[in-house]
């Protein structure tokens, strides 16, 4: 089938069968792009790409799905704020991901800190604090646990991811003028 | 060499687009949010010639309608829209259950169809439904020789879709699963706890599911006791017609001994393909999970 997409602000006119995921096509066509293991979806997390703005697990996205999507993989959102912010966290936290999963990771804290301020936002929480959970905000005390499970690879422990989301959320609160 | 697609795919718009399509041609597979059927080792590429229909453009099933009853439905809905829309309807332990099921990405995949149709593993979703009393509406498309096709649609509690074994009772039959609802029970108490994980193999696995209202006298009504050993079997108690029967709450070291005696000799026999291990751990679960109910009701 044909498939009309944009992959990293290019477009692209593909000829694909309808099954094919979504992870082999970027292996195909962004030489960036590679998927060290090749779990099928039983949660290596190594797949992570934005397809629409939502942040999804490419392996399990068919290509059917994509005529019109707007992709995005590491390449491209790591030329973000939020990457840039994200960085300055890990060095800041002095924890990085490992160099097997340090695009996928990064990705993944990007959607949690997403996810953060949508719930901060709900909540009505414009204060940036350094504990996540000390926020009031709705968030259940295992979020970003629950959230890094479908993300195998151990290299960093939770409690430095909560501070680098929490940090992040600070950067971006201040920045936008909204932190008090 | 270029690769040639051994695959065919439809999108029907409509449930009588669908219908039609599956009385054409019987032998395709319906594909809903794809996390089950995209995670088989043989998924991709395909040796032999594969048909699907895809249910992601069929408008009926992404419908939503509430009454001060239910909350209704449609299967194509991702349990992230569940909790999106279902918060005021569940109560809040449901709701953290569900919103424990896995993470956001995924929950945005799954669809409440593809949960509860699977045809040998009975995940969190299905015996969290089975607890809420909910039921679901299947559409059984029959065709015999060159009669014309006989279409009906059944509304069953969503418990009634599997045997003892775990099987969803209806995946060799042509049917769609289309709608299902969630009576509004804000105030009933549930209790959910599970040990061992879904991508890790199934010997292991045990979840307990417990939903009763609780009246204002320590008196429990409508309750419901499930308990799901993943591929391995599935367990579903309603009413206090069961072991729960005998039993009054707060329950004494006696009724607990008693309930572990029945479960230990019981489940072997209703659910055979259990383990050990699975055995054990269920005890364990429906003990703390009672436990939990005494506590509740001392506090009242
Ligand atoms: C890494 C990972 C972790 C997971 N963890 C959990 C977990 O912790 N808890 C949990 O509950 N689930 C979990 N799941 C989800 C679960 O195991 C299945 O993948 C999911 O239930 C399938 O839903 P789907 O919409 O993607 O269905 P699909 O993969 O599209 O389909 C599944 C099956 O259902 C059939 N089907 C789909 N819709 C219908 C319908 N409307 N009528 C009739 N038949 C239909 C299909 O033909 C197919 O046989 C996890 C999945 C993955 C990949
Ligand atoms: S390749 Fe997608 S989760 Fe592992």
């Amino acid at each position: 089938m044909k498939i009309q997409c944009v992959i990293d602000g290019e477009e692209k006119v593909l000829s694909e069968s309808p099954d094919k995921p979504l992870h082999k096509i970027l292996s195909e066509q962004v030489p960036s792009f590679s998927v060290n293991n090749n779990c099928l979806g039983s949660s290596c997390g190594n797949c992570l790409v934005i397809v629409n703005g939502a942040y999804t697990l490419a392996c399990l996205t068919p290509a059917f799905k994509l005529d019109g999507a707007n992709i995005q993989t590491y390449e491209s959102f790591s030329k973000t704020r939020l990457a840039r912010d994200i960085f300055r966290a890990y060095t800041e936290v002095g924890s990085h991901p490992c160099s097997q999963c340090y695009a996928s990771k990064t990705l993944l804290i990007a959607s949690i800190v997403l996810m953060v301020e949508k719930a901060d936002e709900l909540a009505g929480i414009l204060q940036a604090g350094r504990n996540l959970y000390q926020r009031k905000s709705v968030l259940d005390e295992n979020f970003v646990k629950q959230e890094m499970r479908i993300h195998k690879c151990v290299c960093m422990e939770i409690s430095h991811i909560e501070k680098i989301v929490a940090l992040v959320c600070e950067y971006r609160q201040r920045s936008n003028g909204i932190y008090k | 060499m270029e690769y040639i697609s051994k695959v065919t795919l439809d999108r029907p718009r409509t449930l009588a687009e669908l219908t039609s399509m599956l009385i054409e041609k019987p032998e395709s597979e319906l594909i809903a949010g794809g996390t089950h059927i995209m995670s088989r080792p043989d998924y991709f590429p395909k040796s032999d010639f594969h048909s699907y229909i895809s249910l992601d453009k069929v408008q009926e099933l992404h419908r939503v309608s509430h009454t001060d009853k239910f909350l209704e439905l449609g299967s194509m809905q991702t349990i992230q829209n569940l909790l999106n829309t279902a918060s005021t309807t569940l109560s809040p332990d449901v709701y953290n259950a569900i919103s424990r099921i896995t993470s956001t990405p995924l929950k945005s995949k799954i669809t409440i169809g593809g949960s509860l149709c699977l045809a040998d593993s009975r995940t969190t979703l299905c015996s969290i439904l089975a607890a809420v009393k909910a039921e679901a509406d299947v559409r059984f498309i029959t065709v015999k020789g060159d009669k014309k096709a006989k279409i009906h649609s059944r509304w069953m509690p969503v418990y009634k879709l599997y045997d003892s074994n775990g099987r969803y009772l209806y995946s060799d039959a042509n049917t769609v699963l289309t709608r299902i609802r969630i009576p509004s029970a804000p105030n009933s108490t549930f209790i959910y706890d599970r040990v061992g994980s879904i991508t890790n193999g199934s010997d292991h696995f045990v979840s307990v599911t417990i939903e009763f209202t609780l009246g204002q006298t320590s008196i429990i009504t409508n309750p419901s006791f499930c308990l799901s050993f993943l591929k391995n079997g599935f367990y579903f108690v309603q009413g206090f017609d069961s072991f729960l029967s005998a039993l009054k709450f707060p329950l004494e070291s006696e009724d607990k001994k008693k309930i572990a005696l029945f479960l230990s000799k019981h489940l072997p026999r209703e659910c055979p393909a259990i383990t050990p291990l699975q055995l054990e751990r269920a005890l364990r679960l429906t003990l703390n999970a009672t436990e939990k109910v005494n506590r509740l009701i001392m506090d009242q």
